[in-house]
């Protein structure tokens, strides 16, 4: 097979079927876009609730007369438990002071504090593993160490963000899949019609004795083509979806919302990369496909 | 070159286009087919051409059982045939030479090869001056002339004509069919299916007569009758 032939009737090709070209790569991009952008923020439910879980943290508060030895056995206990990753101990000075920048827009909260509410110091762990039993059981070990006044753990927390979590990526998996069949039904319907106008062309082919790779080949790398610009199309699409939730993370009045929502540069490029090739493969598959009922001759 | 034996042929709804056909036909024969629309004349074409596979019997094309040629075997057996129709079957976005080209570029040929042929064969029907007109520049007759070039340019053993004359007025007719005659003299091999009593009566050939899809007559330098 001759490579100046097949580039030049599919050259010919794309520019003579000017308006079934530009339909296909219309429909490639939009699909491929949604999909795409579908995929970022899959990835986004999923750093943020992954942040979430990660800074889980469970609060033994002290007894605003713990003895020294007291708090020495929960230090003790704390260090030598296999189940805490890290720990901190968080002193009267520095809660009061968290207290003043949790409550800054609770007038009454923040007055009750300035005016001398005593916060009780606490211990801050965070547990080796996100298991809600194993965070249970060590709370409820702390709490029945002498000295501690109430120890707060967040599995509830974890519950809820860890279902709204799963039901998100479930519902992103779902939307994005449909959209992914949708996509493919709507180029395979568009390389048919293009298929479906070029049937005489086809079949003058075969009766002059063209095999089926011969006919199938510029086809393919027309669908090639038009996957391939729609999917730089929809490259754009999903990269300015990108940048604005950057600019919008950017943002100091959204930054903790957004901060952990937008996706890192390898997630980006990976997104671009499955886009590029679903393109490409969608294309040429589409094509063949779409061929093979007009080779029946 | 062509071989029939007991051949039939059944379509869908159980409409028998041939049945029990028995046919031999030498090389360099002309050879018309003639019968009523339905008779099975085309059907007798396309299945030389393996465009249908026949339902019983078998068919010799230059010594080979075509029924038991692969899928992928198929365009080797139609580079061997040329096949004219009564619509010509052009392709409308290219040219006269295109046209031509296209046939021996499908099936491989060098550049060189389809730069020597292409106007050599288009000097033989006559449009060596209509190389650059798109087809529908063209009247019926030039463009049955482009359709004779594209399916001989390749000097295929056999040549397959469906009604070449059908659309076209009776002087224009007479020059196609002198053209077919000296494709004929060259050694190829020509099947025409025609109703053109005429041309039948005039070149005075080989006719195989088709009703219903059985070969009622099988006559050497025939009339249509």
């Amino acid at each position: 097979m001759k490579i100046d032939y097949v580039l030049r009737e599919t050259a010919i090709n794309l520019r003579r079927n000017i308006t079934l070209t530009i339909s296909a790569i219309v429909t490639v991009s939009v699909s491929l876009a949604l999909f795409g952008s579908t995929l970022l923020l899959r990835q986004g439910v999923d750093n943020v609730s992954q942040l979430w879980t990660d800074g889980i943290e469970v609060i033994a508060f002290l007894k605003s007369d713990v003895t020294p030895a007291q708090r020495q056995a929960i230090q003790e206990f704390i260090d030598s438990n296999p189940d805490v990753g890290k720990s901190r101990y968080v002193d009267l000075k520095e809660s009061r002071d968290e207290a003043l920048r949790l409550f800054r827009a609770n007038d009454a909260m923040r007055t009750k504090v300035e005016q001398g509410t005593r916060i009780p110091d606490s211990y801050r762990l965070v547990p080796k593993s996100k298991d809600i039993n194993l965070m249970k059981s060590l709370g409820k070990q702390l709490a029945a160490q002498p000295g501690v006044f109430q120890v707060v753990d967040e599995t509830d927390g974890i519950k809820t963000v860890t279902g709204v979590s799963a039901f998100a990526q479930r519902a992103m998996l779902v939307i994005g899949t449909g959209l992914l069949v949708a996509a493919l039904l709507l180029i395979l319907n568009a390389i048919r019609m293009a298929m479906y106008a070029r049937r005489r062309e086809i079949e003058v082919m075969k009766l002059v004795g063209a095999t089926n790779w011969f006919i199938r080949v510029p086809f393919m790398l027309e669908g090639v083509f038009q996957g391939l610009v729609g999917s730089a199309f929809a490259l754009g699409a999903v990269a300015a979806l990108d940048k604005a939730m950057n600019r919008a993370a950017a943002n100091r009045d959204y930054h903790t919302i957004l901060e952990g929502f937008v996706a890192s540069p390898g997630e980006f490029r990976l997104t671009m990369v499955i886009v590029i090739i679903l393109g490409i493969t969608i294309g040429a598959a589409g094509s063949v496909w779409g061929l093979s009922r007009f080779l029946k001759v | 070159m062509i071989t029939f034996e007991n051949v039939s042929k059944i379509y869908k709804g159980n409409v028998e286009a041939l049945h029990g056909a028995t046919a031999d036909i030498e090389k360099g024969e002309f050879v018309f087919l003639v019968g009523p629309s339905g008779s099975g004349k085309s059907t007798m074409l396309r299945l030389i051409n393996r465009e249908e596979t026949a339902d019983k019997g078998r068919i010799f094309v230059a010594g080979k059982d075509i029924a038991r040629l692969s899928t992928w075997r198929v365009p080797y057996l139609r580079r061997n045939i040329g096949c004219i129709f009564q619509d010509y079957k052009l392709l409308t976005n290219k040219t006269v030479y295109e046209n031509v080209a296209f046939a021996l570029e499908v099936i491989g040929r060098p550049r060189h090869v389809v730069k020597a042929q292409v106007p050599a064969i288009l000097e033989l029907v006559g449009l060596e001056t209509k190389t650059s007109n798109l087809p529908e520049e063209l009247s019926g007759g030039e463009q049955q002339r482009v359709s004779i070039a594209r399916a001989f340019v390749n000097r295929p053993l056999i040549l397959l004509a469906d009604e070449p004359t059908g659309n076209l007025d009776p002087a224009t007719s007479v020059g196609i069919m002198r053209l077919l005659d000296r494709i004929n003299r060259t050694g190829t091999t020509v099947v025409m299916a025609t109703h053109d009593r005429s041309i039948v009566d005039t070149m005075q050939r080989r006719v195989i007569e088709l009703d219903s899809g059985g070969i009622v007559r099988d006559q050497a330098r025939g009339v249509y009758q």
